[in-house]
């Protein structure tokens, strides 16, 4: 996961020992969350699975719903990811949907309107890409990751626990989007939650990605885009294939 | 010591070993024995407690360096008292010390008054390793284990200078802050600890599971190979171990590196955390053991 030296990539965990398989792990993932908290103040804890706690059985929701976690900061998950099921792609839209979850929050009068991007399992230099041709559509085209900019900003003298880059508050808007497309996405979006947005639901598949103006004219132009779209995004937006 | 010949080249009959290379007909004459000699700690520390009544004493020996198969030798010949005197054995080393004795070397001088840290699976690695940093003249600023028991810790805290920081179980950014703290010119870790001190700059950043296969040694032939000397290299100027200036040298040095490598890891608890990782402030927290979360971040 670390693409080059001195890249920060912290992972938590709660430290199964021998004891934990036998009586489960739901008091080390309190303990962990709670050591979490104290020693990195992070904005969100992202908890996901693995193959021994799937096994077990460990009732991780429970957990969540702990009363003392009102003064915490927010949790996403658990997403489900036992290691001895798919690859780190079949579960990228789950733990995408899991963010969304967590963070969206109803849309505010008089917010903008933006289409929010939940992109499939790319390689961060493919997402980093993505969007350099959205001629001004930056502001309107929201991507629920950026794992891209977490790998490019990272590399810093001084080693920072987690690195100062990604997605920033612009996850909490989400619930508002006027539409949501899939890019990429491998599994339907649909599996959100409830307190995902509700454009997320209807979410619409783009199997294309958008680099290039083909791909990218391809994406502006599909139905659910264009009725989001702002207008003076729409007036300037080129007919298909003309800067090709 | 694990070697038996060594013992019974200074006149003690060895009874039987509980090793891999262990008898059974040996093992069988093991309660006659009036000492156990403990080498492995976590294995056989257990075992030599349950026999303690059957036998005379007990005595615990890590022998990584000669220093320790010198304390291992004389602690053995002092009890037995009536067999021979331990003064008389100090005055006769033994061949077999002098043969391994640490003879100068020109790395000494750039190992000398250097601060190392430690932070080793068991104690008994972790108070060999302070010996034989304290031979080549260097000093032990921290040292911990990670599943060390009180006794450990008493006996750590006996070897090491007043001073020392004893840190048990602890975790990588607790580590992170010490080795800050005391400015350390060496670190001596596991798998796990060993991208910490790389990150960090520490130039000579020692793991102990490529030392050698199986733990057996550290020997002073590689914390010289891997010492200080070894920060000489010029790889290490792109990555210096300070900020420059007081408030932080924030340039980032190779802005434009984006890449997924060793794409031969793939699990799905990897494809959670780039998700995760997308989000700013955002820290990923698997809910299993710390080699899930180790091992799906390359070294």
């Amino acid at each position: 996961m670390i693409g080059h030296f001195r890249e920060p990539m912290d992972i938590a965990s709660s430290s199964f020992s021998e004891t934990t398989t036998i009586f489960g792990g739901e008091s080390n993932l309190r303990e962990a969350l709670a050591n979490v908290v104290r020693q990195y103040h992070p904005a969100l804890i992202g908890i996901a699975t693995t193959c021994l706690s799937e096994t077990i059985g460990d009732d991780l929701n429970s957990c969540s719903a702990d009363p003392g976690r009102s003064e915490r900061p927010a949790g996403a998950g658990p997403v489900s990811t036992p290691s001895f099921r798919g690859t780190h792609r079949t579960v990228f839209n789950a733990a995408v949907c899991a963010v969304l979850d967590s963070l969206a929050q109803p849309r505010r009068r008089r917010a903008p309107a933006f289409v929010t991007c939940c992109r499939g399992s790319v390689s961060p230099a493919t997402s980093g890409t993505c969007g350099r041709d959205r001629r001004g559509l930056s502001d309107s085209l929201h991507d629920s990751s950026r794992h891209s900019e977490t790998a490019r900003r990272a590399r810093r003298a001084r080693l920072r626990a987690i690195p100062p880059a990604g997605h920033a508050g612009r996850d909490g808007q989400m619930g508002g989007a006027e539409a949501t497309i899939g890019v990429r996405a491998t599994i339907s979006l649909r599996r959100a939650g409830a307190n995902a947005p509700r454009a997320l639901r209807g979410a619409a598949p783009f199997q294309g990605f958008p680099i290039g103006h083909e791909e990218s004219d391809r994406l502006f132009q599909a139905p659910i885009l264009r009725s989001a779209m702002p207008e003076k995004h729409a007036r300037n937006a080129p007919p298909r294939g003309l800067l090709h | 010591m694990g070697d038996p010949r060594l013992l019974q080249t200074h006149g003690v009959d060895v009874v039987a070993t509980v090793t891999g290379d262990g008898r059974v007909d040996d093992i069988r004459r093991m309660h006659g024995a009036s000492l156990n000699v403990v080498q492995c700690s976590g294995s056989m520390a257990h075992l030599a407690t349950l026999m303690r009544s059957a036998t005379a004493s007990r005595s615990s020996a890590s022998p990584t360096s000669h220093e320790d198969t010198a304390r291992a030798l004389y602690d053995v010949a002092g009890l037995f008292p009536r067999r021979r005197d331990p003064a008389e054995n100090t005055r006769t080393r033994p061949r077999g010390i002098r043969r391994h004795q640490a003879r100068p070397h020109r790395a000494d001088a750039d190992l000398r008054g250097k601060k190392a840290a430690l932070y080793v699976g068991g104690g008994f690695k972790a108070i060999s390793l302070v010996r034989a940093l304290r031979t080549l003249g260097m000093v032990t600023v921290l040292a911990g284990t990670q599943t060390g028991n009180p006794d450990d810790y008493e006996q750590l805290r006996e070897v090491c200078d007043p001073g020392t920081i004893l840190v048990d179980d602890t975790n990588p950014l607790e580590l992170c802050a010490f080795l800050k703290e005391k400015g350390c010119d060496m670190f001596i870790g596991g798998v796990k600890e060993r991208p910490i001190a790389y990150k960090m700059g520490l130039d000579s950043a020692i793991t102990i599971t490529s030392a050698r296969p199986g733990w057996r040694v550290l020997s002073h032939a590689e914390l010289r190979a891997r010492g200080p000397r070894h920060g000489d290299e010029p790889r290490w100027k792109f990555a210096p171990r300070r900020p420059r200036g007081e408030q932080g040298y924030e340039h980032p040095t190779h802005a434009t590196k984006t890449a997924t490598q060793n794409a031969c890891k793939l699990c799905e608890p990897l494809g959670a955390c780039f998700v995760f990782r997308g989000i700013e402030g955002a820290i990923p927290l698997l809910h299993g053991s710390q080699g899930c979360a180790t091992y799906i971040r390359p070294t």
